[in-house]
């Protein structure tokens, strides 16, 4: 199955609050797209980001990079960092999609508790993008 | 024979595999590939001195690989594998942490020697679990940053007490370095036209970051949006000071654009030709820096009798060459008659020296003299509550100025009576005060 985090029958469901009981931090995503060594962002790149949770795929956020080929902060459940893990914090993983003109890619990114993980996108360079005066 | 000392290259080659495996060779920033081997290698939930232990482990691994050609030397074209089991974990496409980002951005010009070599130090590594090598255990960081050590203090526990670390290592092929400490409000000059110059033409290509349209060569308010706009894009602390870490990216992505540009022979444009400027400061130049540099001229030179105290106005005339000349001669520097970045750096110095040895009886003078950066709206301080007061015994005075609270920032109303008295007395109406304006307003504070 496949369900938007903000589904209620999802928020509503065991394996929801089973997957929040073991996930109460929050860490946090940021999207950057460009091409030509960061000469050009990228707008408009589709971006989705998803996790599998007890065989579901489970859609956390969807949207498309700003003006700036930015997504700012994409907030993710994570397990919360303790003294007793913060040396090999328990590791979350997600997946991001892209689409961009036609082209899909995926990522997968180590989200932790507290903590800004950046993915930088380098679209293959195309340079009919962007202002050249 | 010349020793050739390490430059911290502005790219690296990676080959994605072992050295004679079929892989492709990609080129980027040297700073993406250190954040990157550092997201590979470490946690970033790591103690700070542990990651920045880490982190100079890494920088000197490669710049050791650089340095000594040790793949192009064998007849590759790269500087380095992406192989751990060669060389360090690079992971094409991998995230990377803002904290480690910010760090490798603070530190990635310095690197580790051993005792007095020139080379950076192979700074071998391994993860002191798994594996253990004769090198740092990246595990046994942790423990010893957790005991209290400094990055230093861990690097010395597995390379040697004989090691220390090299700072400020030139960057390669970027024309103009970074100037030595942050540029933020109120400061003036080459750098931050060089600041402006670049953002101007990054905006092109990123329309999010705010114009800067006056007072080019001040860093003002409109500056200081575009520097957090751009610090803010690029994943940087949004300080909206240009340290180290924003400077050198500014630089990358402005080369990128105009090297984009290229592709299309955009070459300067009329707009960047005329806004570049030389920085050496001459016999029949003229412009706010000339005016600035009269200006701590003649504070130094009332101080000091070994400096002629000569009339001076807006131009570099025969009186500013032999100022400058006696200024070049008291302080060790070529003595040309001409002005350049280190005069102007050294006069600055000499300048706030002289604010900060002012003798006792003449304290008094003190409040009346300019400090050493332009007040624009938003600074803050004792420099500005000063200000206001000469402001203040002008308003009393004149009723057409608008008027001032003296508060110490300057706001809207103390910006709308620095216009008003600019445009009385002829001066460039932008809301800046500088050193001339300053002396004007407590000349006729005086009534």
């Amino acid at each position: 199955m496949t369900y938007n985090i903000d589904d209620k029958e999802f928020l509503n469901s065991e394996l929801y609050k089973s997957f929040i009981n073991a996930n109460p931090g929050l860490g946090f995503l940021k999207i950057r797209a460009f091409a030509a060594s960061q000469a050009v962002p990228i707008s408009g790149l589709s971006v989705q980001v998803s996790k599998d949770i007890g065989g579901n795929k489970v859609i956390f956020f969807e949207g498309v990079t700003n003006e700036s080929g930015v997504i700012e902060r994409i907030s993710l459940p994570v397990p919360r960092m303790s003294s007793d893990n913060m040396m090999a914090p328990v590791i979350s993983t997600y997946d991001i999609s892209t689409i961009y003109e036609g082209e899909s890619r995926v990522y997968k990114v180590n989200v932790y508790d507290d903590i800004y993980v950046v993915q930088n996108i380098n679209v293959t360079p195309n340079i009919s993008y962007g202002v050249v005066d | 024979m010349a020793v050739r000392y390490p430059v911290i290259p502005n790219s690296i080659t990676v080959h994605l595999g072992e050295p004679d495996e079929a892989a492709r060779d990609i080129t980027i920033p040297f700073t993406d590939y250190i954040s990157n081997v550092a997201a590979s290698e470490i946690y970033p939930t790591w103690p700070r001195a542990s990651l920045e232990a880490n982190i100079y482990a890494i920088i000197s691994f490669a710049l050791n690989r650089v340095y000594n050609e040790w793949y192009r030397s064998k007849g590759y074209n790269f500087d380095i594998t992406s192989s751990p089991t060669f060389d360090q974990a690079y992971t094409l496409n991998r995230s990377t942490y803002e904290n480690i980002d910010d760090i490798v951005n603070d530190i990635f010009d310095n690197y580790v020697v051993k005792g007095n070599q020139v080379q950076p130090y192979f700074t071998r590594y391994c993860d002191g679990r798994k594996t253990t090598c004769d090198g740092l255990s990246q595990w046994g960081t942790v423990s010893l940053a957790n005991q209290g050590k400094s990055a230093l203090d861990i690097l010395k526990t597995y390379y040697g007490n004989d090691i220390s670390i090299k700072y400020d290592a030139p960057v390669g092929n970027v024309e103009e370095g970074y100037p030595g400490s942050p540029v933020g409000l109120g400061y003036a000059g080459n750098p931050v036209l060089a600041i402006q110059r670049d953002l101007r033409r990054i905006r092109k290509n990123y329309p999010a970051i705010p114009d800067i349209s006056g007072s080019l060569g001040i860093y003002d308010k409109e500056t200081e949006d575009a520097v957090k706009k751009f610090q803010e894009i690029f994943s940087l602390p949004i300080t909206g000071v240009v340290d180290k870490g924003t400077w050198y990216k500014i630089k990358y992505v402005y080369n990128s654009v105009k090297k984009l540009s290229d592709l299309y022979s955009e070459g300067l444009s009329e707009e960047e030709a005329t806004f570049l400027y030389t920085d050496l400061l001459k016999y029949g130049d003229t412009g706010i820096e000339v005016e600035y540099i009269h200006y701590f001229l003649d504070a130094i030179a009332f101080l000091d009798r070994d400096i002629p105290r000569l009339p001076t106005n807006s131009i570099y005339n025969n009186n500013t060459v032999t100022m400058v000349k006696a200024f070049q001669e008291k302080y060790g520097l070529p003595v040309t008659g001409e002005f350049d970045y280190t005069d102007w750096t050294v006069l600055k110095n000499a300048y706030r020296t002289i604010l900060k040895s002012f003798p006792l009886e003449y304290q008094e003078f003190v409040n009346d003299l300019y400090p050493d950066y332009f007040l624009v709206r938003g600074t803050v301080g004792n420099d500005v509550r000063r200000f206001q007061m000469f402001l203040y015994e002008i308003c009393r005075r004149d009723k057409s100025i608008p008027g001032v609270r003296v508060n110490g920032i300057f706001d809207e109303l103390t910006e709308k009576s620095v216009r008003k008295l600019q445009s009385d007395y002829g001066f460039d109406v932008n809301g800046v005060v500088g050193p001339l304006l300053w002396r004007k307003v407590v000349e006729l504070s005086r009534g």
